[in-house]
């Protein structure tokens, strides 16, 4: 199953954050290491269309007066999606392997 | 409604009966409770004539801003002045996202207007939400959209159809 570079961010991400996986973490948690924010509707769009296809679950978490009474939608990847986003990773792997990056300022 | 806000409300709710605090106070109590009855009541008619979810949304949008207008007047700061989020804009997104969706992105841009609030003013605050809302529009359009051909192609092409 091919998946879109924010689809894997965001699977990566999940991965990485679990269990605190939700909406604001997993934004800060790609700004923090690719430099590049999606917006809050990609995200939601992203995970609801990875949903779908079985490779993340979500489960509504604790709503806080900070958030304005509003739940948060906690994220976690499935067996299905870790096999996916290794699968996807692994190609990406094997197309950079051996690669002579010319004139490229590493 | 949060905790917070919840008693507030029945702050609210003990001025305007009690009569302990200052007129203007009791004022401005009376007329949140009032209108918050008031509102509370045609949402559950609305409930009942099972109108369309988007009229519901905007009600609701509706009463919960009377209940941060208890919590500023409670606290006795005016609306504006208050920590609440622009209303049309978390209306816009609760028309394009799935309900458990909306919920948890409206409460993501709460939680970061709520941060930047203290972190710079309102008002940069308020147009970091705006930018972030309309940045979200897109994506949340196209997934609305391809939901819709997707469910149309399987009605239509898919096992079963006529």
């Amino acid at each position: 199953m091919d998946l879109t570079t924010l689809e894997q961010h965001l699977l990566l991400a999940v991965l990485g954050l679990h269990p605190n996986a939700y909406g604001v973490s997993i934004q800060e948690h790609i700004k923090k290491l690719t430099g590049r924010e999606p917006s809050t509707g990609s995200v939601y769009a992203s995970l609801d269309r990875l949903e779908e296809k079985g490779f993340v679950k979500s489960r509504q978490g604790e709503a806080t007066a900070e958030r304005g009474g509003k739940r948060k939608l906690h994220f976690v990847i499935t067996a299905k999606g870790q096999h996916a986003l290794r699968q996807s990773l692994q190609a990406i792997d094997a197309l950079s392997r051996g690669l002579v990056w010319k004139g490229a300022a590493v | 409604m949060s905790k917070t806000n919840k008693k507030l409300w029945v702050k609210a709710h003990k001025i305007a009966a009690k009569g302990s605090a200052e007129p203007a106070k009791i004022k401005t109590a009376k007329k949140y409770v009032n209108v918050r009855v008031a509102s509370e009541r045609a949402f559950d008619t609305a409930l009942i004539l099972q109108t369309p979810i988007a009229f519901r949304a905007l009600l609701r949008i509706y009463i919960d801003g009377f209940v941060d207008g208890v919590a500023g007047a409670v606290r006795g700061q005016g609306r504006k002045t208050y920590d609440v989020p622009p209303k049309i804009a978390e209306f816009m997104l609760t028309m394009l996202a799935t309900t458990r969706g909306a919920e948890a992105m409206i409460g993501d841009l709460n939680e970061r207007f709520t941060r930047e609030c203290k972190e710079f003013d309102r008002d940069r605050a308020v147009r970091l939400y705006w930018a972030r809302t309309l940045r979200s529009l897109g994506p949340l359009l196209w997934r609305a959209i391809g939901k819709v051909v997707i469910t149309m192609v399987k009605r239509f092409f898919g096992p079963g159809a006529a």
